[in-house]
């Protein structure tokens, strides 16, 4: 007992002194103007040394524009949630040399779960790897908001890390289940740090396109003032600026807009470009210099109205303003054949990802983990790495993790460590000894089914039970005795896999660009008609693809989808518009142009009548001599991983997609007909519909989802629908070695079982043949 | 070459399928294969499918076992930082690759076996002159004058024939023996024999002194004989009439030939098969050997000499040195010798002679000694892979030979490889369920199939392990003696006319008791830690059950261990020939229903069933090869009233030499008996009745074994009250 008093000691004694900084920092002026969140209304709180929060009313929407700039919001989503006994979240923020030197103060709004004890749980924020606010969670109730100060000199010029921290404890819970239930829910439009108005976060030299930042949900947003977007001239220039913006800033979330009309206003997370010749940006801006009517200009100058800057790229011609666009591009770009050691992809943890292309073995530590000690339940953590869009060992590859970690003699013979590749449970080590152990470099064998190319998340998971858990007294969720160990000495470690890119293949168009990101020669372009929402939805899709390829794209525009024959293509436009050809290939039914997006009442009818049918058939399902069927597919399935549709000699076709009525739009990708190229094609039932569904995709976590054919988005959930290729066309991406076909081979037919069996039949049977005919030839005659 | 094309399409089919094989697919893939490869073979087995099929349902085993060895390889060794799993882990692996090593040798041995030479009646043409040697050490006189009778009866011109008893019994040294009992049993021995081969007509010859044992003894032999053909019995191994029509005109067809070898018959069961009982129903254990591998040597022309029962040339012979003494087993060692100076052999797949094996489970043992250190010796000494003068086919034969009695080894570390983990918490063969599903299973499966495939109608399931495991207990410290001391064995006989009179447990059948017990224990750990450790029950299950497999054949070892009481002294062979018994002046027709050594069941026509135990009476018969019928004086020990006719027991009494060949006219002259017999125990009962079988027995004789330690103690425990 006398233990826990001290500690309840110390602990009065580190919010005495943390009060005292929070009662320097309720001096300074709290902004709190254009809150979205629920009104929330906050008492005191009574912990500790007395009132360290100030707590705030806040206002219904009260926006005032010029404010909103002194905001560097951090978090790029709608919310983030730190889950988990322990959990946290990098961030990178790319600030201008002046918001370096001008910010001041780091702001976050944060809920949490009720059930999280405040005694026990803390929550650290670190930027750039120094310590600046540490807190118990306990803000239960509603959001509350803290603001923690920067020591001067903290935050640099360029990129900083922005990282929240947090650790939960469980209040009477002291099950592996009640971890599930623990969430602090960081607030990311109440989360940024605060740049002083006058210095504002303005944008003033090319270099600070990076630090465009974000909106208060996570939004990235470039505006293209293009007033002569009519103009096939215009569409090369815009989609190679697009790429050089998209390529300048990184940022997860960045969505384009095409728009003729300049906005009044930019919110945060906004950069407003004018492109266009002189002549037809002169009435929009009256700042425009006057140099742009004789040679190219690229630069930032006063928006007519609002206290803001507009970036504009201009000159005499549009084969100047394309000179202006490459100046821009090339020192950001990366020439043909250099390749690429690591994925600039920071929307995890703020590195970046190392990519890994064969034989590799890295230790934790050089993928950003560090070596922790764990009293809890429940241990999470994890690393990023990126895989090369010609992976190929989804079926038979395994990476190993060379496990360096500890557990103490309490810790329960039945606890476990897990492995989860992308989300999906790749590995199980049990933990057997009664009496504690040290696992030196053991090997985990790590499936490489759920790898993707591009960004992958691989994460470490402890299970620990022990005895005090099972009993629970009240206090025993909050032991600080560590029970578990992950020492950043594991490797990681990859074999020499299968390279052959597969198209058509989604992932790897979204991981890395492929096949459009090595090419020599420029892509086809195909954009039905040069209105706002092709247009946005074009250059939107090269963006997110230039920085997936971490190169800028070179185009052609093609005004007719015919010409393109057989090369590489990018088809944009609304289904009715799409000639048949280009549907046929990438496995859109045809009847689709039509009828997709005319509400038809039976559809709706036709697809009761199958679940109820479904319903019917998951219920009489016993008894039945094709239940017995299904149950043994699902034993199959469950026990040793093999569908019956698996079992196949060789691929089947693609089905032709029609898409049902609740998508709204689609990627797809397909063939060129000689099936020497590839297409790719965005649609959707209207213009809307395909600049509303390519911002929607552009979302990260969607963008990461992309798979297979054909990718659709609907207006109402979460996840694509997607569906996966059953016939890939391969090309070689790598010089041609037997060891590497081999392993194509031992990829390929793992994923045609039968075939392999026949396979290996066949060779048998023929070395039988052989060996009698070798027998019969040699040693005594019979 | 001729055959470059058939090498160079052979060579490309295997790298296909190594190819193949080491391609690394994932365990749904394996699952699927290794279903449809067992299935494949399971077909072809079942249809009985010979020829070509016999091939291709091999090349699918090997496919799969090389398969398993890729991976087993590849993901399941524990990695090098934990010593405590790596070191017994990566034993267990040498042994799993000493056993596929064993497989791919004995696979190219008996690939393709030669089917059985046709008989062959030699006659036409000048016939060679025969010595026939017949070494003997301590072997009983009744014994040797059976054998002697017999090789005296062969169907061969008399003046071609000399027969030679070549005894070590009774050298000088022996009889000059500064132990006077030993020196008056070896000069009564010398008189008695010296008398004997008086009254047969045939050599007596001994030598100064007991050099180089039974290689010196029949070098001895070969110096006082001239005979173009060395025929060489052992003194048990009584050769039948046709023995040199059979075997001699093979001289003639090749003058390379040095050796004429034929498969050795036992007329008594070995420890195993009387303990067990199987004598009867099942083939012998040597029939695996002379029945298939020395067909499978004979295809590659390197089939050896087995000591006795064979035909050598002695132009071969003098130009080796004769026979060679430097290992304990001089017949293996020998031919090796000759093979690789050019010579070539012939196997004759016919039982030409029956003898005697030893009949308790020690001497049982004291010869398979002998065996595997004389191996490992020649192993040693003449290392046959790289002998110069022998064909590559000869070299992997010669390996394959050698090598088998390595098996101790593996066979131990089998044993004690599931207690790593049941009692240590070891995990040396790291591997999941599943894939203990896909590739170790499938591996077992694929193995019992081609071993059933290969040899299923002489070897049934699980009695090669059974064999391998009692002799493995003490021959695994006789190996390890010969390997670090390699001159050290001397030449043992193996006694063969012991007889049990009471049922006891063997001399030397405690570590089986031991081993037995550990293995429960181990049983009963492996249950308690199923329910006590759910998270790890796959593995507790998977190891629980190999150890129970392990406890099955070790049970079943405590009945080999478990002698039964004999009470024939001497098997009887089953013959059926007409004779007369004589009884005073009265002679009645009769039939031999089956005779011994000793005596004769007569079904005797038209007698009265009254006559008295041990009256005299006489058998009068034609013996094979002879004009005219002879007589043989026995005495009645039992009667027996069978309705229309009296069996009478009888009991040989010879007077005379020529009884002697009178008896072993009616034993030995006829081989074909010897055949019928075999072939009546031989059929395949497939590996899943041959398990159930396996089972039943193994319940069986671990009781028994158990109830005759309960039984000895409490009679050790009596002794020690007396």
């Amino acid at each position: 007992m006398s233990v826990r008093a001290k500690a309840a000691l110390v602990g009065l004694a580190v919010s005495l002194a943390a009060s005292v900084a929070f009662a320097q920092e309720g001096a300074t002026p709290f902004d709190m103007s254009g809150e979205r969140g629920p009104t929330v209304e906050k008492t005191p709180e009574q912990s500790g040394g007395g009132a360290t929060v100030k707590d705030v009313k806040v206002p219904e929407k009260k926006a005032v524009a010029t404010d909103l700039g002194t905001r560097r919001y951090i978090i790029p989503a709608k919310s983030l949630l730190l889950e988990g006994e322990t959990a946290g979240h990098s961030f990178p923020v790319f600030l201008t040399p002046q918001q370096a030197g001008g910010a001041t103060s780091i702001s976050l709004g944060y809920s949490n779960a009720v059930v999280v004890a405040p005694e026990s749980s803390r929550l650290t924020v670190v930027v750039n790897d120094v310590m600046v606010g540490e807190m118990p969670v306990q803000s239960a109730e509603g959001t509350k908001d803290i603001r923690f100060d920067l020591p001067p000199g903290l935050l640099r010029p360029g990129v900083n890390r922005v990282s929240f921290n947090a650790i939960h404890r469980h209040r009477t819970d002291c099950t592996i289940r009640s971890t599930y239930d623990l969430w602090t829910a960081l607030d990311p439009a109440r989360t940024y740090l605060t740049v002083p108005a006058d210095t504002s976060g303005r944008l003033l030299t090319t270099d600070d396109i990076a630090a465009i930042g974000l909106g208060p949900t996570g939004q990235t947003k470039f505006v293209m003032v293009v007033p002569e977007m009519g103009q096939p001239a215009s569409t090369n220039a815009l989609m190679r600026l697009s790429q050089g913006l998209a390529l300048m800033a990184k940022m997860p979330n960045q969505t384009f807009a095409v728009a003729e009309a300049l906005p009044a206003t930019a919110a945060a997370g906004e950069l407003t470009v004018l492109v266009g010749t002189a002549g037809d940006l002169a009435p929009l801006l009256p700042a425009l210099p006057a140099t742009a009517r004789t040679s190219a200009v690229a630069t930032f100058v006063d928006a007519p109205a609002g206290d803001r800057k507009v970036f504009v790229v201009s000159g005499p011609d549009w084969p100047s303003i394309e000179g202006a666009v490459e100046g821009m591009v090339s020192p950001i770009d990366r020439p043909l054949g250099v390749t690429r050691e690591a994925l600039s992809v920071r929307q995890r943890n703020a590195s970046e990802m190392p990519l890994l292309t064969g034989a590799t073995t890295r230790t934790l530590a050089s993928f950003g983990a560090r070596t922790s000690e764990f009293s809890g339940r429940r241990f999470r953590t994890g690393f990023d790495l990126g895989i090369p869009s010609d992976f190929y060992a989804d079926a038979y590859g395994e990476a190993t993790l060379l496990l360096d970690a500890a557990y103490s003699p309490e810790v329960l013979p039945g606890s476990h460590v897990d492995i989860y590749v992308n989300g999906n449970i790749a590995s199980t080590v049990p933990i057997t000894n009664r009496n504690g152990g040290i696992f030196r470099h053991l090997p985990i064998r790590v499936t490489m089914r759920h790898f993707r190319p591009g960004p992958n998340r691989i994460d470490i998971e402890a299970v620990l039970m022990t005895q005090a858990d099972r009993v629970c007294a009240p206090g025993a969720s909050a032991l600080e005795e560590p029970r578990f160990a992950l020492f950043d000495t594991s490797e990681f470690r990859t074999p020499r896999f299968a390279r052959i890119g597969q198209l058509p293949n989604l992932s790897a168009l979204s991981g890395t660009g492929f096949p459009y990101n090595g090419q020599v020669d420029p892509i086809a372009l195909y954009l039905d008609r040069l209105d706002t929402a092709t247009l946005s939805t074009g250059a939107t899709f090269l963006g997110k693809l230039a920085v997936s390829s971490g190169r800028a794209l070179q185009i052609r525009p093609e005004a007719s989808a015919l010409a393109i024959g057989e090369r590489n293509a990018i088809l944009i436009g609304t289904i009715s518009q799409l000639p048949p050809l280009v549907l046929g290939q990438t496995h859109i039914a045809a009847e689709s142009a039509s009828s997709w997006g005319a509400q038809v009442a039976g559809e709706g009818r036709k697809e009761a009548t199958r679940e109820t049918f479904d319903s019917w058939q998951s219920r009489v399902r016993e008894g039945s001599w094709n239940g017995q069927i299904s149950a043994l597919e699902t034993w199959l399935q469950d026990t040793l991983d093999i569908s019956i549709s698996s079992l196949r000699l060789l691929p089947g076709d693609e089905a032709p997609i029609e898409p049902p009525d609740t998508a709204r739009f689609f990627i797809a990708q397909g063939d060129s007909p000689e099936r020497t190229a590839t297409w790719t094609v965005l649609s959707a039932p209207t213009g809307t519909d395909l600049e509303g569904g390519m911002t929607a995709v552009a979302q990260d976590p969607r963008w990461q989802q992309l798979d297979g054919y054909v990718s659709l988005d609907s207006r109402n959930t979460e996840a694509l629908d997607t569906r996966a290729v059953s016939r890939t066309r391969f090309v070689a991406t790598q010089p041609w070695t037997f060891a590497n076909m081999r392993l194509v081979a031992a990829n390929w037919l793992s994923s045609n079982i039968l075939a392999y069996a026949a396979v290996f039949c066949v060779l048998s049977i023929l070395l039988g043949i052989a060996t009698s005919g070798l027998l019969r030839r040699f040693g005594r005659e019979s | 070459m001729r055959h470059t094309g058939t090498i160079i399409l052979w060579a490309l089919v295997s790298a296909l399928v190594i190819l193949v094989i080491t391609l690394p697919i994932n365990l749904q893939t394996q699952l699927i294969a290794s279903i449809a490869v067992v299935t494949f073979m399971a077909v072809i087995k079942v249809l009985r499918a010979e020829g070509i099929w016999r091939l291709i349902a091999l090349a699918f085993g090997t496919a799969v076992v090389l398969r398993y060895v890729y991976w087993r390889t590849t993901s399941t060794l524990p990695p090098l930082n934990q010593l405590e799993n790596f070191i017994p882990g990566f034993l267990l692996y040498l042994a799993e690759m000493y056993s596929v090593m064993m497989l791919a040798l004995s696979l190219f041995v008996v690939a393709m076996p030669l089917p059985p030479r046709k008989s062959r009646a030699a006659g036409g043409g000048p016939l060679p002159s025969v010595d026939v040697f017949v070494p003997s050490y301590n072997e009983d006189t009744a014994l040797l004058a059976n054998t002697l009778a017999a090789a005296k009866a062969m169907d061969y011109p008399a003046d071609k024939l000399t027969i030679w008893l070549l005894d070590d019994g009774g050298t000088e040294q022996k009889r000059n023996a500064a132990a006077v009992i030993e020196a008056q049993t070896a000069t009564a021995r010398h008189r008695e024999l010296q008398a004997l081969c008086r009254d047969l007509d045939v050599n007596y010859l001994t030598r100064a002194r007991n050099e180089h044992a039974k290689a010196g003894n029949m070098n001895n032999g070969m110096q006082h004989s001239t005979g173009e053909l060395i025929a060489v019995f052992d003194a048990d191994h009584a050769p039948a009439r046709d023995f040199l029509r059979e075997t001699v005109g093979y001289f003639a067809d090749d003058p390379k030939l040095f050796l004429v070898q034929t498969p050795h018959f036992f007329l008594n069961p070995d420890p195993l098969e009387r303990n067990l009982r199987t004598f009867e129903t099942m083939p012998s254990e040597n029939e695996m050997f002379y029945g298939i591998i020395q067909r499978g040597l004979d295809k590659w022309n390197a089939a050896f000499f087995c000591g006795s029962a064979a035909l050598l040339s002695r132009r071969a012979l003098n130009e080796a040195g004769g026979f060679s003494g430097l290992s304990i087993t001089e017949d293996c060692e020998t031919a090796l010798a000759l093979h690789s100076r050019g010579w070539n052999s012939v196997y004759v797949d016919k039982p030409l002679i029956a003898g005697l094996q030893p009949a308790t489970f020690a001497s049982f043992i004291g010869q398979r000694s002998r065996w595997a250190q004389g191996m490992m010796q020649i192993l040693r000494f003449r290392f046959p892979l790289f002998k110069r003068g022998l064909s590559l086919p000869q070299r992997l034969c010669y390996m394959s030979s050698m090598l088998f009695w390595l098996f101790p080894f593996p066979r131990t570390i089998f044993l004690f490889a599931p207690l790593f983990y049941l009692f240590f918490d070891l995990e040396i063969f790291t591997a999941s369920g599943g894939e203990f599903l896909g590739y170790t299973l499938a591996y077992m499966l694929v193995n019992l199939m081609m071993q059933n495939y290969l040899y299923g109608s002489f070897r049934w399931p699980w009695i090669s392990e059974l064999y391998e495991y009692v002799q493995s207990v003490h021959l695994l410290p006789a190996v390890v003696s010969v390997m670090l001391n390699p001159t050290k064995p001397t030449f043992k006989v193996t006694a063969k006319d012991e007889s049990i009179k009471v049922s006891r447990l063997s001399e030397i059948s405690r570590p089986f008791f031991v081993i037995f017990g550990i293995l429960f224990i181990a049983f009963l750990m492996s249950i308690y830690r199923f329910y006590s450790e759910p998270y790890k029950a796959d593995v507790t299950f998977v190891v629980g059950g190999w150890n129970l497999l392990n406890l099955i054949i070790a049970g079943c070892a405590l009945g080999v261990v478990s002698e039964r009481s004999e009470r024939a002294s001497s098997r009887r062979v089953t013959v059926k020939r007409r004779c007369t018994f004589i009884i005073g002046e009265r002679e009645y027709p009769s039939t031999l229903e089956n005779v011994s050594a000793n005596g004769a069941r007569v079904q005797v026509f038209g007698l009265e069933p009254d006559i008295a135990v041990g009256e005299n009476c006489f058998l009068r018969f034609m013996p094979y090869g002879s004009e005219q019928e002879e007589t043989l004086p026995v005495d009645v020990r039992n009667v027996e009233n069978l309705g229309s006719v009296v069996a009478v027991g009888c009991r040989f009494m010879p007077q005379a030499a020529r009884h002697h060949s009178l008896v072993a006219d009616l034993i030995f002259a006829n081989s074909n008996q010897w055949s019928d017999f075999q072939v009546s125990r031989r059929y395949n009962p497939g590996l899943f009745r041959g398990s159930l079988w396996f089972l039943g027995i193994a319940v069986y004789q671990t009781s028994r074994g158990l109830l005759y330690l309960v039984r000895s103690m409490r009679g050790g425990r009596k002794g020690e009250a007396a």
